[in-house]
């Protein structure tokens, strides 16, 4: 089964001042990272990510940031 | 020190390119994020990775080498293994067809693997070369001087020099993007893949419940407005079972416009069907908490310019997918640059055809009528057959589908299915066409009421054939078909 090790950053980033709150994320994300809050998208439960990136290509006003998590840590798939 | 190349992520691409670059005698390093090689891949369970024969007998050799080591599925094991299975709106499966039209023969070989078993001995085998390997390590940036790159950046800001980087670190290349070479993929012509993966208690349970189906179709009942669509579900070692949504025809866009993801309809629908419950229920959690979620998505267009000054873009990280054989091309084209040290970016252009399968290369030598071809051979080779397989490209062009079938002879089909005559293989190795085309036009026949069928006389003899039978597919009656 796919396990997680934990990530020490955030590797998903939000820029609130970009965001413009259109839900692109919510919608696309396969495994629930991200929710509204006060019509802005928030990494609400990063410790779900499958890091696909989906969510930085979505993002049209470049809002959110993904980065490889740190070596060593984030999901390790097992039947990939 | 100063490497001769520096291949960031260790997949099955980024290994295949070591393998044959420290073969060569270069200087290579391998870095990966992961612990382990293999930790990070993840195709949405689409794939059933195999073997290809075909005359690349070099790239054959060390994946079959692979794969020998590892646990694999084998016809041999599996029996009638090669059956796809059709299911009908009733839910029904209705015949069993041979994946590839070789299959009959007997000769060919085919092999289930886990990505992660295959990736890592890949990986042991480069090693094995003369490569290093460096895990656990992320790079975060790329050694710029000029209009060069020298090397890479990694996230403990040590600087690892070489005359050529390799990217091959995958769909969210830092490479690429910190290279300057990629912005970002486009929604418009980035598609989504959802998969799910399930753990029966033991292999010997997997084939009792599945019954020898290598890879399921699960067509017509699932994909409305697109019939074409279809959901795949295929076996792997160790008991796992992995179910792909098709939501690989959806560009990213069209959920976004639609606002909604609809990688759980499919998913849901999928787990009515009655013969997928009664397959599916001994694995444990069924249907609600599958043993893994892979979601991920597949890149494309191909980069404009997938190289500069002492880099390359290589594999999914600038476009152009490929189990081990981008990887293999792109070693292959850069070891003479690298022998004679002239990787400029003038000696480095030549990549933008040599990344393609030879089939799907540029050639301006194409007459104009085949512009359709053309342009398909502009997009990778797994979006080809996604597009195909929908109906956007007959939109576009107008034409039959007769007339798609013929532009896509040279495509190479994702499923891959070896065949000992290396005359029925692209250069890419996969079979071209042959039984899949097969299966698509029954597939289409199967959506009768459908758009797709444009013009039944297109496939007078399967289309007789399936009015012959049509009494036994009202009984539900399973039986093989003579194509």
């Amino acid at each position: 089964m796919s396990t997680l090790i934990p990530i020490p950053e955030n590797f998903i980033e939000v820029d609130p001042e970009r965001c413009t709150g259109c839900g692109n994320c919510v919608i696309i994300c396969g495994a629930g990272v991200f929710e509204m809050k006060e019509k802005k998208a928030v990494v609400a439960h990063i410790e779900r990510c499958l890091e696909c990136g989906n969510c930085e290509i979505v993002c049209m006003p470049d809002a959110i940031r993904f980065r490889i998590p740190k070596g060593g840590t984030g999901i390790v798939y097992e039947c990939g | 020190m100063i490497y001769d190349v520096v291949i960031v992520g260790v997949g099955s691409n980024g290994s295949t390119a070591a393998y044959f670059l420290a073969k060569r005698g270069l200087k290579t390093l391998l870095i990966e994020s992961s612990r382990t090689p293999g930790d990070k891949c993840h195709g949405a369970t689409e794939y059933v990775p195999g073997v290809i024969f075909n005359t690349r007998t070099e790239l054959v050799d060390v994946m079959l080498r692979v794969i020998k080591k590892i646990p694999h599925l084998h016809p041999g094991d599996l029996g009638s293994a090669h059956f796809y299975h059709y299911v009908n709106n009733e839910n029904k499966v209705v015949f069993k067809t041979y994946a590839v039209a070789p299959g009959k023969t007997g000769k060919e070989e085919s092999y289930g693997v886990n990505n992660q078993d295959f990736v890592r001995t890949l990986a042991e085998e480069a090693v094995k070369a003369g490569a290093e390997l460096k895990t656990g390590t992320t790079v975060v940036d790329v050694i710029r001087e000029g209009d060069t790159i020298k090397g890479v950046v990694t996230e403990t800001g040590e600087e690892i020099k070489a005359k050529l980087t390799f990217a091959a670190d995958g769909r969210i290349s830092t490479i690429a993007k910190k290279a300057g070479l990629l912005k970002k993929w486009d929604v418009n012509q980035c598609y989504y893949q959802y998969g799910e993966a399930w753990k029966f208690g033991s292999e010997e349970e997997m084939f009792d419940y599945v019954e020898h189906a290598r890879h399921m179709f699960f067509g017509p009942t699932l994909t409305p407005p697109r019939p074409w669509g279809a959901c795949t579900i295929s076996l792997r070692p160790g008991g796992i079972v992995t179910v792909n949504a098709p939501t690989s025809w959806t560009p990213l866009s069209s959920m976004l416009s639609a606002k909604k993801n609809s990688r759980n309809v499919y998913i849901k629908n999928l787990y009515k069907i009655m013969e997928v419950r009664r397959m599916l229920r001994p694995c444990e959690g069924f249907p609600d908490r599958p043993f893994q979620r892979q979601s991920t998505f597949m890149p494309g267009p191909p980069l404009n310019k997938p190289y500069m000054n002492g880099l390359i873009i290589c594999g999914d990280a600038g476009g152009v997918g490929g189990i081990c054989g981008a990887g293999e091309r792109a070693a292959q084209y850069v070891t003479p640059l690298l022998e004679r040290e002239d990787v400029s970016e003038e000696a480095l252009a030549g990549f933008v055809t040599a990344r393609f399968p030879w089939g799907l290369r540029r050639d301006d030598s194409v007459s104009k009528k085949d512009k359709a071809t053309r342009e398909l051979s502009e997009v990778s080779p797994t979006r080809i057959v996604h597009w195909s397989a929908g109906a956007g490209y007959m939109e576009k062009y107008q034409c039959s589908l007769d007339e798609m079938v013929e532009n896509m002879r040279l495509v190479a089909i994702p499923h891959v299915m070896g065949t000992p005559s290396p005359e029925k293989c692209g250069e890419f190795g996969y079979v071209e066409m042959g039984a899949w085309l097969i299966a698509v036009k029954i597939n289409h026949l199967m959506n009768l009421y459908g758009p797709i069928l444009q013009d039944p006389n297109m496939f007078p003899r399967i289309l007789k054939w399936i009015q012959k039978n049509q009494q036994s597919f009202n009984q539900n009656r399973i039986f093989d078909h003579p194509f």
